[in-house]
Parts: structure tokens; C-alpha cells; sequence
């Protein structure tokens, strides 16, 4: 495991853990609140990075906002830090807790809470999962737009810590884009309102400023999201291409031309063999790198849209060309890209997935700049990733039981990310900077800028108690 | 390398240094919004500092300074057949200034979206990232020229609606989309709001991706305005839907040229301009499914005012020569999870619009001490209550 640089252990609290499990249990008035045993939390030790693990000192698992507000003031009273956890699918360790401070688990947190189909509105608990949001919301044709490959898992509020997007950002946009109002723990345990069921209420927009925050402000425990109408129909469109480049090219093409689908997706040929292995989705092994371009609306406008997407692509000389006819047929395609992680992570025994974010219009120059930097590394590196959002997600594979191995992965993701910000882009475009990217912040940021994130911070946690040691770099330089 | 906002970084340390209030000025159109400023606050003039920084059609990226008009931006996205993501109001018509030269900064500081809000981008959706200068007269660089960007904190959220009481907003990075082809709009007569706000909401719940959604009061009850845009064959169809989907209402089609100029009446507030001057003009915004009992409290405080809905009723916007004042207002329509802002408003009147719990009230309190600790920004012109 490489070091870490995190705040320093207070040994007498952890000391004091029977009886701050104690008190809590007291507090909630429920014995079944509080994990002790040490097994148990062992569970908790890290999130899906997990090349950084700590077992915290208590996890908690409350019912409601009250509970929440009742366990933040005792923890803030107490000194003791909080590390808030959804289903623990951050990919930056954003759920990585501390040996002296309580996770503070929301998996019991899962209700809907009010639902408006004449308003398109649902106010549900924050451990929510994204995808049960549509389910419950279907029969009125709705849905919840944001669709991060992990959404059978993953919550509502790890989705606003770090104001996730997935495939389909591209037309409906991320996390921020699709929540209204949430209801708000401070620091204290003072329970806020922010935001409101219209949207865009008047004065500072505090809901905007909490997401993307990695619980580092406060807890989310409940929040409104927009809902969607469905579109009549949607379609996507497999195209082949001879190269990397060429693929990249066609994304940007097509974004320029003025059409913007709802979703375009990249997949190279070490990603395709590694989905047609695994998912059978029916990809094209022999394209050195393939696009998943999904347009929606009625089945005249899908004929008029795939037709011009296609016209668009020619002069890339695609060398394979496949419209799904069927809803079958669509699913199949999606299986195979959501499974793409999953696939991977066959062809190695470790990978990271490292997350960026570059102006489309740099995509084939980018994805050239990856791969000369994985072979200077001698790792493999396979891409699947949001091309029309240029957002790349190269998973560096690795083996980390051989020596210095994870280290030379760590670098090399490193290089791709400074890659990023040299061509326009940024760190992170929906995983967030956790602990993976913290030390990586002085690349994007002047320290100026850097003491004003620290200002935020301040305003909401003083003692920084809340996710300590995530998002911001450790070092009082940079503390206004 | 000195950045082109050197002058205005330097006011701002002279200012803060004196303790001095300022007063950042762009075109002015917005200047009724807000409480009250103070009157010997140092004005910092930001019509100089407007040009275009950046701008790639292919990444649908703009990124200008402030003080560039809204105006003049447009028409050079429309020269790429390309548009803000979102719309903006212009209150011009409010406040007697001219309408084309209202600015991005002045914009994107009031953050009132458009019509089409109500499922396109609102403006806080729309801005990438932006410079600010901040207290201490540094220039901050918040977000970025990309759409996914989740690198630390989102500070510009916090500067949009903000009315500069953060810091002044020296550039933008904005988020474009393609002009649609063309639009058509349909409109019909209703009886009342309630009406009006189930009709809307049956459009607005259909796969026909309306992107306006307006009911104007009439005096027999309300008139809808539902809009379509998109490519030609894509349009027509969805009008022949919508026509099935409202084929018991007497249906009026506005082609193209009407509809467009319809709409852009209803972004700057036409209905509300063109009436008297000293009515006082309030927006309350709400679940969309309770803006006809909005409008039922306000008709009771208020019966003569002139009631609008816009967003399928997610926004009222109400004219009133009641003098209704902001407690009033906010008890009556409270049930109803309906916030208040007044947008032409004597100060007396508006006083308290903002109902704020005690614990964001703290959070207000401490983001601003940590951010402008001399208030040289005014805080006061957004919150009357901190």
C-alpha cells in the first residue's frame, strides 16, 4: 500500500470507543445503532478503492435526519470525526475511514419520503439507491437522468458528495443538474433546508455548493430530484473504427456538427475483448476502438438523427456499423458497457480507474499522449469511458502483489491526469478527488485559489472533523 | 504573467484596505433586484472589461469577461448557429434601461433562468467555471472550461445569484447548445389556474420535450403557451402529438416567426412592462403542482394583481399595487413550500422575504465572514436578515 499522508490519530479517543457507542445508543434510543465488533467493521475498512484501508473506530447506522442531527452534535461535542458512507462504490477512497472517527453508514436510510409525478419531484432518504429512484417512478413514465455504471448500487447521496454523472450526462447532465432541495446536517447536527422544490430560489445556492462536496461540509439525509419524462424512443448506434484516433475524431466531429446525443461512449480494443468475454454483448473484437452513440426522441426523429451521425462518421472510415433494432437488441449494447469495469478487471489482478476531464475536441491527441505514457510505465492500459463529456476513464491494470508495481500504476495515472489540465480539462469529472487526487489539487489550483476551498470548508467545519483528510491537500501553506 | 483584471484587483485591495465599500456596476439593468445598497460605496465600473476570451464552437464553450452584453454574445453564438445552454430574463423592460446592454456578469450574478428552464439548463447549470475576485483583491479561478468537473469545491455555485456580495465576477466560461432548427408553439384558453397547472403538467409529463410551459391571466381565466423546438420534421410531428394530446381545447398554432417573438416577450416580462410602473412585481417559486393555491393566497391579499405562471407553475410571478409586504406574502403561500423573492419592491415592503432556519442563517454567517470579513461587498443587497 503506498503512504498516505492523513491527520493524526487521537489514541484516547479510540480508547473511548465503548463508551462513545454507548452514548450514541443512548442518544437514538436503539441498541441496534451502533456497530462494535471488530470483524464488523472490518466491512467498512475502505470503499471500491481499496489500496488505502483504515477500520474506523465505530460505524453508525442511524433511521432518520433526527437521528443523523443527534449524532453529528454528539460527535462535534466529542471531537470526533465523521466519515459519511453510502454503498461505498467511491472509486477516490471519498469513503475512506479514519482509525480515530465513526463511519456513519446511511444503508438503513432508504425510504421515499414524498413523491409528485404532476410536479416531476421525489423527495426520498439519501441511502436511497439511484436506480430504485427510476424504478419507483416508472409507472408515470419519469425517470431520474443521472446513471453512474455503479446506480444498483450506489446512493442518492454518495451520488450528491461527488455530484456523479454517467452515460447519459452528455444530454441531462450530472448530479447537480437534477436535484432541487435537500435536507441538510451541519457540522453541529443542526438540520438545514437548502435549496427548494422549484429550483433556483433566490439568495446563495448552498445545494449547489454541497454537491460535489464529499460529505466534507455536512450529511445529507434527504433530497429532492427532478424526474424526467421519458423519451418516446431511443436507439444506439455501434460504430468501428481502424484506430483510436479516428473513433476520437468522430466524437468531436459530431458534436460540432450540432447534434447532441444522449449518449456517446468510447471503448478501445483492450476494453472490447475484455466486455466480449465477459458480457457477450455482440461487440466487434477485431475495431481497434468503438463508439456507442445512443440519439432519442420519436422513430422519425431517431431514423433523421442515427442517419446524420453515420453520414458524420464516414469520412473517419468506420470498418463497422451496427443500429440496434430492438429494445433487445439496445439492452445487449448497454449490458456490455456496463459491464466494461467488471470486464476489466479480468485482464489484471488490480486496476485503477482513473477519472479526467479534457475539451472533447482533444480526445484523438489525448488518448495518443495515454497510450505513449503506459508504455513508458510497461502497464496496459484500457479505455472506456463518457467521450461526448470528454470524459476519459483510462483503467491502468496492474498487479500489485509484484514489486513497486501499484506505485508505477499510481504514477502513471498521475501523468494522465496532469494530461488532463494541460489540455484544458480538469482532475475529476465524477469521482471525485477523495484521497486518490488530493495531492493532485496544486496542479489544477494556484494556491490563492486553493486558500479560498479552504475558506469554504472552514465555514462549515471549523475543526475539518467531517471526511477529514479528503478533496483538499494537507498542508498549511495553503490554509488562509 | 498580469492578468488583464490587474486594475480591478488592485481597486478591490485599495477598497479593502480603506474599508471601503463597493458598488460593481455593469449595465445596471439589474439594479432594482436586491436590497438596499449604501450610497457612498466606491463604484467599480466593469463595461471596460468585455471581451471574449475564448470561444469553441466545436466544445461549446464560450468564455467572456463580465462586462460583455448579452447581447452582442448572442449573435455571435447565433453566427455559429449556437446558443447559451440556458436563457436569461432581461428585466430591462422593469426597470426603463436599455435591453441589449444587460451583461453576462450582471446575468449570471441575478441568476433568473428563462422559459425554458423547465427542461433545458437554468443559468447556474450553464456556467463552467469563471474568475472572481475575491475580498483580499486575488483572482480566483473557480471550475473550468469543461461541462464534468467535480475538482474540488464548486465555488462558482456559490457566486451565481449571489448579486456579487462574494466577489466580483470578471469572467465566464459558459456552456453552449446548438440554435434548434425551428420551434412552434401551441396556445389555448383555460378557466382558471388550477386548470392551467394540470394542463401544463400533462405536456410537460409527455415524451414531447416541451421547453416552455406559460400561462398568462386573462380576464376569463388563463391563456397556456406550450413550446416545441427542434428539427423541422421533428417539430411538426411533436405539434400533430400535441394537438392529439389537447384535442378537446380550442387550439391556436403559432408558427416559427410568433412563437419565437412570444417567448422572448415572456423572458423579458412583457406582460409586466408594459403595465404600470409603480406596481410592485414579486416571484414566488414552488412545487409546480401548488402554484394555483399560490395563486389562490395572492388573490385574496391581492385581488386585483395580475397573476402569471411560467415553468408549468414552478414560478408565479405576481404585479400588485396592494403594497403587500414580504411577512404577508410569506405566511400565506408558507403552506404551500413556495419561496419569495421580490424583484420590484420598495425596500420597506420587502424586508424578510428570505425565511432563513437558524441553521443555514449560521452557515450564511460564517461562509460570509470567512469570504468578505469587511463586508465590502454588501452583503446587505442580497440578505437583509444576516
Amino acid at each position: 500500500m503506498t503512504s498516505l499522508t492523513m491527520p493524526p490519530v487521537a489514541e484516547e479517543t479510540i480508547a473511548a470507543a465503548e463508551h462513545h457507542a454507548d452514548q450514541i445508543e443512548r442518544l437514538l434510543e436503539r441498541k441496534d445503532v451502533v456497530v462494535r465488533h471488530l470483524d464488523e467493521r472490518k466491512l467498512y475498512e475502505s470503499d471500491a478503492l481499496n489500496s488505502y484501508t483504515a477500520v474506523p473506530m465505530l460505524v453508525v447506522l442511524p433511521y432518520t435526519t433526527d437521528d443523523v442531527a443527534k449524532i453529528m452534535a454528539y460527535c462535534f461535542r466529542e471531537k470526533i470525526a465523521v466519515v459519511p458512507r453510502g454503498a461505498g462504490t467511491s472509486l477516490t477512497g471519498g469513503a475512506l475511514p479514519v482509525r480515530d472517527g465513526i463511519v456513519l453508514s446511511m444503508a438503513r436510510m432508504r425510504a421515499v419520503l414524498d413523491y409528485d409525478p404532476a410536479s416531476r419531484l421525489m423527495r426520498v432518504q439519501a441511502g436511497t439507491t439511484n436506480l430504485s429512484i427510476s424504478d419507483y417512478a416508472d409507472g408515470d413514465n419519469l425517470f431520474y437522468a443521472p446513471d453512474p455504471s455503479s446506480q444498483l448500487a450506489c446512493t442518492i447521496g454518495g451520488n450528491i458528495a461527488m455530484n456523479s454523472g454517467g452515460a447519459h450526462s452528455l444530454k441531462y447532465g450530472v448530479t447537480t443538474n437534477n436535484i432541487v432541495a435537500a435536507t441538510f446536517v451541519t457540522a453541529e447536527g443542526e438540520v438545514c433546508t437548502l435549496g427548494s422544490a422549484a429550483g433556483d430560489s433566490a439568495g446563495l445556492d448552498l445545494m449547489g455548493i454541497i454537491t460535489g462536496s464529499e460529505g466534507s461540509l455536512g450529511l445529507v439525509t434527504e433530497v429532492t430530484v427532478r424526474l424526467l419524462p421519458k423519451a418516446p424512443g431511443a436507439r444506439p448506434i455501434l460504430l468501428g473504427f481502424g484506430d483510436n484516433a479516428s473513433a476520437g475524431s468522430c466524437v468531436a466531429a459530431i458534436i460540432a456538427a450540432g447534434i447532441i446525443p444522449v449518449a456517446i461512449e468510447f471503448m478501445d480494443k483492450p476494453s472490447l475483448q475484455a466486455i466480449e468475454h465477459y458480457a457477450k454483448a455482440g461487440y466487434p473484437t477485431d475495431c481497434a476502438a468503438v463508439l456507442i452513440v445512443e440519439v432519442e426522441g420519436s422513430e422519425a426523429e431517431i431514423d433523421t438523427l442515427l442517419e446524420q451521425v453515420c453520414a458524420i462518421a464516414q469520412p473517419y472510415q468506420p470498418t463497422f456499423q451496427r443500429i440496434a433494432k430492438t429494445e433487445t437488441e439496445r439492452e445487449l449494447l448497454w449490458k456490455g458497457r456496463k459491464a466494461a469495469f467488471s470486464a476489466v478487471g479480468q485482464l489484471a489482478p488490480d486496476y485503477f480507474c482513473i477519472d479526467g476531464v479534457i475539451p472533447h475536441g482533444q480526445l484523438a491527441h489525448v488518448l495518443r499522449k495515454v497510450e505513449e505514457i503506459s508504455t513508458r510505465y510497461g502497464l496496459m492500459v484500457a479505455n472506456v469511458f463518457h467521450a461526448g463529456d470528454g470524459n476519459l476513464h483510462p483503467l491502468i491494470l496492474f498487479d500489485a502483489n509484484k514489486d513497486q508495481e501499484q506505485e508505477k500504476a499510481e504514477a502513471c495515472g498521475a501523468e494522465i491526469l496532469k494530461l488532463c489540465v494541460d489540455v484544458g480539462g480538469c482532475l475529476s469529472g465524477e469521482h471525485g478527488i477523495g484521497v486518490e487526487k488530493r495531492d493532485l489539487m496544486p496542479y489544477q489550483f494556484n494556491a490563492e485559489t486553493l486558500r479560498q476551498h479552504y475558506r469554504l470548508r472552514r465555514a462549515f467545519d471549523a475543526e475539518e472533523r467531517l471526511n477529514p483528510g479528503k478533496i483538499l491537500p494537507f498542508s498549511e501553506e495553503l490554509r488562509p | 504573467m498580469t492578468s488583464v483584471f490587474a486594475p480591478l484587483c488592485a481597486e478591490v485591495s485599495t477598497a479593502a484596505e480603506n474599508q471601503q465599500q463597493v458598488r460593481i456596476v455593469g449595465a445596471g439593468s439589474h439594479q432594482g433586484i436586491g436590497f438596499s445598497s449604501v450610497k457612498n460605496a466606491k463604484s467599480i465600473p466593469l463595461d471596460d472589461f468585455n471581451a471574449v476570451e475564448f470561444y469553441s464552437p466545436a466544445e461549446l464553450v464560450i468564455s467572456a469577461q463580465a462586462g460583455a452584453k448579452l447581447s452582442v454574445l448572442s449573435a455571435l453564438l447565433a453566427e455559429k448557429q449556437q446558443r447559451f445552454s440556458c436563457s436569461f430574463r432581461n428585466l430591462s423592460g422593469l426597470f426603463g434601461t436599455h435591453s441589449e446592454d444587460a451583461t453576462l456578469g450582471g446575468g449570471v450574478a441575478v441568476n433568473l433562468s428563462g422559459s425554458d428552464r423547465v427542461n433545458h439548463y437554468a443559468i447556474r447549470d450553464s456556467v463552467l467555471g469563471m474568475e472572481v475576485i475575491n475580498a483580499e483583491g486575488k483572482l480566483i479561478t473557480m471550475g473550468g472550461r469543461v461541462f464534468k468537473n467535480v475538482t474540488g469545491y464548486d465555488l462558482s455555485k456559490l457566486m451565481i445569484g449571489s448579486l456579487g456580495t462574494l466577489g466580483i465576477i470578471a469572467s465566464v466560461n459558459m456552456r453552449l447548445r446548438p440554435l434548434a432548427e425551428t420551434e412552434a408553439s401551441l396556445c389555448f384558453d383555460v378557466l382558471d389556474a388550477q386548470q392551467a397547472v394540470d394542463l401544463m403538467a400533462k405536456s410537460l409529463n409527455s415524451s414531447l420535450d416541451i421547453c416552455g410551459a406559460y400561462a398568462a391571466q386573462t380576464s376569463q381565466g388563463y391563456r397556456i403557451f406550450l413550446r416545441l423546438e427542434g428539427f423541422w420534421a421533428s417539430v411538426q410531428e411533436r405539434v400533430q402529438n400535441l394537438k392529439k394530446l389537447f384535442r378537446d381545447n380550442d387550439l391556436h398554432l403559432m408558427e416559427a416567426k410568433e412563437s419565437s417573438a412570444q417567448w422572448s416577450g415572456i423572458n423579458n416580462l412583457a406582460d409586466f412592462s408594459a403595465r404600470d410602473s409603480s406596481e410592485e412585481i414579486w416571484l414566488f417559486s414552488q412545487p409546480a403542482s401548488q402554484a394555483a393555491k399560490v395563486v389562490r393566497a395572492l388573490r385574496v391579499l391581492s385581488p386585483n394583481s395580475q397573476i402569471n405562471l411560467d415553468w408549468g407553475g414552478g414560478q408565479v410571478w405576481c404585479a400588485s399595487t396592494d403594497n403587500l409586504s414580504a411577512g404577508d406574502i410569506r405566511q400565506a403561500c408558507q403552506d404551500y413550500g413556495a419561496t419569495v423573492q421580490p424583484i420590484r419592491v420598495a425596500p420597506e415592503r420587502a424586508k424578510g422575504a428570505f425565511a432563513l432556519d437558524s441553521g443555514t442563517k449560521k452557515l450564511l454567517q460564517r461562509l460570509y465572514q470567512e469570504f468578505d470579513p469587511q463586508n465590502i461587498f454588501q452583503r446587505q443587497r442580497l440578505y437583509d436578515n444576516l
